[in-house]
């Protein structure tokens, strides 16, 4: 089953990159990117829950995987969100910040707190190995964020936009990061492979972000764009790493 | 103190006989203090609730579980011919076997030093019993049940384990059979959870059993099979082990996936050894 749903994920995701090539209409890519956008974090919210469900019901796993459901709920209401902006101003482009951003920033800390329950139920100390890369990959994303994020810095006239950009950046490496801390626990363990497919799903989450940021910035950035593949993907490898933990735990 | 279980006291009296022990043997039956003085292996006072010596014999003889403490002392030999009074005993108030202590069915018996007393009354049956054990290696009571099938054949067993002719012997069966519940364990902590964890769950496993069952000072000729435990305490270290290989998997990952583990490791159990386990882990009053 996990293969078969990763494989729709991918033929569904596959029309982002495809659609420009094949010249089909840009009104249809601009539809079908949002559509996916909604769906895609909502089915791997789903997936995430139904997870969770299999774990007893004080389990601290299913804690895990509900916070990490509603972190991809939370995305998905926002996709919603700025899919409405342009149905409301006739086709116009969602400004930034919105309330979408909302959402998607709410991502964050349900993950974060997904981790930090991961973490504490499982009594074994990170190797040193574990923190050293995962500072290595928080640093450099973190870094690579700002960079990105300087021009949106500067143009932040309110406290408003400032605090919403500053939270972008340093969301994602925080992910990051912390997928590298459970992974680094788990490794070697069959529960520890899932886990390498959320930071794939993150680093592809994160690599969107990041090229959004820097599209946006050149004003060359419109629904639709070939990294929205980024997104899709990213949940739908989170999405992936949930049915591999159900079904290593269901009976 | 540490516990005793599904050993009897007359047993506890013959493995104190075969390793010569000389001091005090305190021992704790429902609540009961027993005070018992061992001279280089012979029995030579039993002190407990004002009885005669023979009486408080009795009495004790038939206790199959409890606490026990070990002091060493220098006492001299007294004139005491206790085993014709265990044997008496055996005769009077040797309890239905195996009905009162089941898990006595799992033991191994081992021959001693020691030379068979032709002037036991239970000579007839001990000798044959003697020669079914084989030299140097242990037997099933089951293997002996089925070659001496005989009306006495518990009698003599008690006559032969309480003279420390015969010594009994839980270890050579069930620390095998912990290790290899603890290592299927272990080996799905690795499969499933990976190495940190079930290099963590190894540690904290013999910690916690260090603490509940420090391994007193090995005996000689004893400690052949790794983990097995000083005979004089039963199935208790044993019990304690199969509770703590469950325990500590809580303590190491508080989720259902370490219980996943536990119960995977029991799905490749023969039902034969699920059901030792069970008795294992089934507490006694």
């Amino acid at each position: 089953m996990t293969i078969a749903i990763a494989i729709i994920w991918i033929i569904l995701s596959a029309p982002i990159v495809l659609f420009p090539l094949l010249g089909v209409d840009q009104k249809i890519l601009f539809d079908y990117s949002l559509l996916m956008q909604i769906i895609t974090p909502t089915a791997a919210a789903v997936f995430c829950c139904i997870t969770g469900l299999v774990f007893p019901k004080d389990d601290a796993m299913r804690k895990v995987w509900m916070l990490l459901g509603i972190g991809m709920l939370c995305w998905g209401i926002g996709a919603i969100l700025f899919a409405a902006y342009p149905l409301i101003y006739e086709g116009q482009e969602t400004p930034y910040p919105w309330y979408s951003d909302i959402g998607y920033l709410f991502l964050v800390p349900f993950v974060l707190a997904a981790f930090f329950v991961f973490k504490k139920s499982l009594h074994v100390e990170v190797p040193v190995w574990g923190w050293v890369t995962a500072a290595a990959f928080f640093l450099a994303a973190l870094a690579l964020s700002i960079i990105f994020n300087l021009s949106k810095f500067a143009d932040s006239n309110t406290v408003l936009p400032y605090t919403i950009t500053l939270l972008y950046t340093i969301g994602d490496p925080l992910l990051l990061g912390g997928t590298i801390i459970i992974g680094s626990i788990l490794a070697g363990g069959a529960v520890g492979r899932p886990w390498w497919f959320v930071l794939i799903g993150l680093i592809l989450y994160y690599t969107a972000d990041l090229i959004y940021t820097y599209l946006v910035v050149k004003g060359q950035y419109a629904t639709g764009n070939f990294i929205d593949i980024g997104w899709l993907l990213g949940f739908g490898c989170i999405a992936v790493a949930a049915l591999m933990t159900r079904s290593l735990f269901k009976e | 103190m540490s516990k005793f279980e599904d050993l009897f006291i007359i047993q506890i009296i013959g493995l104190l006989r075969n390793r010569k022990f000389s001091g005090d043997c305190d021992i704790r039956i429902e609540s009961m203090p027993a005070h018992l003085q061992f001279a280089e292996g012979t029995l030579i006072n039993i002190y407990y609730k004002d009885l005669t010596i023979t009486d408080a014999l009795d009495k004790i003889l038939w206790a199959h579980q409890g606490e026990v403490n070990l002091i060493p002392k220098t006492y001299t030999v007294s004139d005491w011919d206790y085993i014709s009074d265990m044997d008496q005993s055996i005769i009077k108030y040797s309890p239905p076997m195996p009905d009162r202590c089941p898990f006595m069915e799992n033991i191994s018996l081992e021959k001693s030093k020691f030379i068979l007393q032709e002037k036991s009354i239970f000579m007839e049956i001990g000798q044959l019993i003697y020669n079914n054990v084989r030299s140097g290696v242990s037997s099933d009571i089951t293997q002996i049940k089925k070659a001496v099938s005989h009306p006495e054949l518990w009698n003599g067993l008690f006559h032969l384990m309480g003279s420390g002719e015969i010594m009994g012997d839980y270890g050579q069966n069930l620390s095998v059979f912990l290790l290899k519940i603890q290592s299927l364990i272990i080996s799905n902590l690795q499969k499933i959870l990976g190495k940190r964890v079930a290099e963590l769950y190894q540690e904290r496993l013999s910690q916690e059993m260090d603490e509940q069952w420090p391994n007193f000072p090995k005996h000689k000729n004893y400690d052949r099979v790794y983990g097995a435990y000083d005979r004089i305490y039963g199935t208790a270290p044993y019990r304690a082990w199969a509770m703590l290989l469950n325990q500590t998997i809580t303590k190491t990952v508080s989720t259902a996936m370490g219980h996943s583990c536990y119960k995977k490791a029991l799905a490749l159990l023969k039902p034969e050894e699920v059901n030792l386990l069970q008795q294992l882990l089934d507490q006694k009053e």
